[in-house]
């Protein structure tokens, strides 16, 4: 064994010898940036040895490292096998959750309704004249006509009603009895609403008495070592012959541990939680129950179940009431999820007036059109560009990351946390894009301007960001002597190239949709953003650069975590999950990736509008 | 007029690319003579392509050009002369169903002069087995989009050992996902992102054979 110390956290651990450094920090707890779950594909991971190694960079090193970086002592967290003790500096990824659970106020009004609900029964005490059993007694005082036999609540049942002095409060779940309580505890009575992202896992603690939210945590979640996309997860649950049971404990156990933080800062126990719902992708819920991934990966994108399912908490191991009920929302397609479902609940999208288009923009851009009694749904591939990954300077929404670009004389950036830049998040890449567009650095085709009279009518400090260099053109961000490595943070041909690639899918769905619909874009009253990304990025932005469909910027609106918040709403009224199960339902999925017109929408929707 | 024609082709000026290739057939070329030409004006466009100035959207605007070109010259062209060309097999691998990356790849070696033969897409290894082995295609392309299908592209790599005709054909994967891990994973024996760069194997492959043959 050796010790594998990390800076600046200061965690110690010990591994075998042969482990990479990444495999260390896994087993320390340290969090780094890696999108790609150690393939060496993605270059993120980048570390500081303390002392300088007598191993040679390997070529994935020498690709993404400079040999600046290198002789400095940089290399891939990923790439380095240790042999002796070690001393590590990490860049540990500053994650700004409050970026997806910040906003939170339900725009929905609904009938207060949730299925658990609690009830105060004084039962008469047995006596030598009245031997109805303990059971009994309890069903025949709730005066409902199909209670079934709850063994686990059954178990410890006498000594509860005696030490009561038979004065007990009941949960039920419908009909079904979910606890048994010594006295009067009705104003104790709790749920969790829970949102599983690939990349966050966020869990509601809601008061299903009044209705109201005591608080939410949110935190990275822990499959993130197999990889940062669903497509990793799945390989992972695939391949690895225990993978699927890793990836489920994963999950859960990341959600124990806010569920935890949210009790203690509330003074709930989790005993008091009798109720989950939960969203989350189509991938994510399968993982969650523990359901074979494989067969959404390749097509036809095939799906254990679409059904809404739901199980004890103990099976699943979730920190709750062992006996409560946890509820996963259906999911409507391979790539269409329950989370989508979510977002199209908390936006009414089945019965509000208008034609209205929500779009959760992410990897896997979801979206739904909703209108003349029709709701289609579509998924397409944008690709990982608006988090950042197959970015040359490319990071997260975290800390140090450029978010807002904006071009006069010189570049003005705008940096998450306020200090210097380490790299560039999606909406920063699109707002970048669209200053460069409106400057007239990038042509309407995506190419970076080369020829001399356009160059002639850049401002000098403009034109002196562009260069090319041996893999092609770039324009310098923000130059090496006010960022946080030293280099300079650029935007290269190539990363343009991946923005039009993935904005290219986002738009060609909504035009499919539309088609299908049979209306223009200019028919659409309302563009609904949904997710983290939809609240950040810039509106204005967005249209210049041809990410939405052409509508006035006031028809968009960003609607926030709406996923989570569909999630909140299946908690708290039985008429909203019935809503959510008519969603699933009545919902037509187009499936894109054989549609010829699909191919046709999208190399149209690769190039900029043309700049006015 | 050549040189209008070969700058018409690469600037992808569709009009004037399509008028002059009448004017060339009415001045006397041989059909075969502006193929040339405008072929080479193709690998002007992914030249151009393959060092970031062209995307995918003037790829595929070149390959309508060219389309229209053919459209003119085809039924003027020999037989014999049209089938003439080295065979390619290519597909899309089993458990995908992209195929926009491939077929600007097959244009740009069908414009070129090879003979592809497109098994369109979610292609099992044993068709892909099958086909090169019918037709005795020196080069097999194999295009995947989704990561997750790479693993069946090495099935097909497998395959083609186990039944003694991986010394036969050079493979080469293509496509969004693949990269010097996924040549290595899979045995293949070329990967490329680029279509570009996809002829330009193609015609490695030929270069490096002919001495042998």
């Amino acid at each position: 064994m050796i010790s594998v110390t990390f800076l600046p956290a200061n965690k110690k651990v010990l591994v075998e010898a042969g482990k990479t450094i990444l495999q260390a920090a896994i087993v320390a707890g340290v969090k780094v940036e890696s999108a790609c779950g150690g393939k060496g594909t993605c270059g993120k991971c980048k570390a500081l040895l303390f002392e300088p190694s007598d191993m040679t960079a390997t070529k994935i090193e020498t690709k993404f490292l400079t040999p600046s970086e290198l002789s400095a002592g940089w290399v891939l967290a990923c790439q380095r096998p240790l042999f002796k003790d070690t001393i590590v500096t990490l860049h540990e990824q500053v994650d700004v959750h409050q970026r997806k659970t910040e906003f939170h106020t339900l725009k929905k009004n609904f009938l207060l309704a949730p299925s658990v609900h609690k009830v105060f029964v004084i039962l008469q005490p047995p006596s030598i004249t009245d031997q109805l059993p303990d059971w009994e007694r309890l069903v025949a005082a709730l005066d409902l006509p199909n209670v079934r036999f709850n063994h686990a609540v059954a178990v410890n049942l006498p000594k509860i009603l005696r030490q009561a002095e038979y004065r007990i409060t009941v949960t039920l779940d419908g009909e079904d009895v979910l606890a048994v309580e010594a006295g009067d505890t009705r104003l104790r009575c709790f749920g969790l609403a829970i949102d599983i992202g690939t990349t966050t896992v966020v869990a509601y603690l809601i008061d299903l008495g009044s209705g109201l939210q005591i608080g939410h945590a949110a935190v990275t979640n822990p499959q993130n070592l197999f990889g940062a996309d669903v497509i990793s997860r799945i390989n992972f649950a695939a391949i690895e012959p225990d993978g699927r049971r890793q990836l489920q404990e994963k999950v859960i156990a990341g959600l124990n541990g806010i569920i935890d933080k949210l009790c203690v800062s509330a003074n709930v126990h989790s005993h008091e939680i009798y109720q989950a719902t939960v969203v989350g992708n189509t991938t994510m819920s399968h993982l969650f129950l523990g359901l074979d991934p494989t067969y959404l990966a390749p097509a036809p994108f095939i799906p254990v179940v679409r059904a809404s399912v739901t199980l004890d908490a103990s099976t699943l191991g979730l920190n709750m009431l062992s006996t409560g009920k946890v509820t996963v929302l259906p999911n409507i397609a391979g790539y269409v999820g329950s989370d989508t479902v979510g977002v199209a609940l908390a936006a009414d999208m089945l019965s509000r007036p208008g034609i209205l288009l929500a779009i959760d923009i992410g990897t896997n851009g979801e979206m739904i059109l909703a209108g003349q009694n029709k709701l289609l749904t579509c998924s397409t591939a944008a690709g990982p560009a608006f988090e950042g990954a197959e970015i040359k300077c490319g990071m997260r929404a975290a800390e140090g990351a450029i978010e807002g670009v904006s071009l006069e004389t010189d570049v003005q950036l705008t940096v998450i946390g306020n200090v210097l830049p380490r790299g560039i998040c999606g909406s920063g890449l699109i707002d970048a894009v669209a200053a460069l567009l409106k400057a007239h650095v990038i042509d309407s085709s995506g190419r970076l301007v080369y020829k001399p009279e356009q160059l002639a009518n850049l401002p000098e400090q403009i034109r002196s960001r562009l260069r090319q260099k041996e893999h092609g053109r770039e324009f310098v961000l923000a130059w090496g002597r006010s960022t946080v490595s030293g280099e300079d943070i650029v935007l290269t041909q190539k990363d343009i190239r991946e923005l039009q690639l993935a904005k290219g899918a986002i738009l060609a769905g909504v035009k499919i949709l539309l088609h299908e619909m049979n209306i223009s874009s200019d028919e659409i009253d309302q563009v609904l953003l949904a997710g983290a990304f939809g609240n950040y990025i810039n509106k204005a932005s967005a249209l210049d650069i041809g990410l939405l469909p052409q509508v006035s910027p006031e028809r968009i609106q960003a609607i926030g975590n709406a996923a989570g918040d569909g999630a909140i709403l299946a908690l708290l009224s039985v008429q909203e999950r019935e809503q959510a199960l008519n969603i699933a339902q009545q919902a037509t999925h187009i499936e894109l990736s054989n549609s010829q017109n699909f191919q046709e929408e999208f190399v149209n929707a690769l190039v900029f509008p043309n700049n006015k | 007029m050549k040189e209008k024609l070969l700058a018409a082709m690469a600037d992808l000026d569709e009009q004037t690319t399509l008028a002059l290739v009448k004017e060339l057939l009415q001045n006397g070329y041989t059909p075969l003579d502006i193929v040339e030409i405008c072929r080479q004006g193709v690998e002007l466009v992914g030249k151009s392509y393959s060092e970031g100035d062209y995307f995918l959207a003037d790829l595929v605007m070149s390959e309508e050009i060219f389309k229209g070109v053919m459209q003119i010259l085809e039924p003027l062209i020999p037989l014999d002369v049209q089938q003439s060309g080295v065979p390619i097999v290519m597909g899309t691998i089993e458990g995908d169903i992209h195929d926009l990356g491939k077929n600007i790849a097959i244009y740009l070696l069908r414009s070129h002069g090879f003979r592809v033969l497109d098994l369109g897409v979610d292609v099992s290894p044993a068709q892909f087995v099958e086909s090169v082995n019918a037709c005795g295609a020196p080069i097999l392309g194999i295009s995947v989009l989704l990561s997750f299908c790479v693993g069946t592209v090495k099935k097909v790599v497998d395959l083609f050992q186990e039944v003694g005709l991986r010394d036969k054909v050079k493979i080469i994967v293509g496509g969004y996902p693949v990269d010097e891990q996924v040549k290595e994973y899979t045995g293949v024996d070329y990967y490329t992102r680029d279509v570009a760069q996809a002829l330009a194997i193609c015609r490695l492959i030929l270069n490096d054979q002919r001495p042998h043959n």
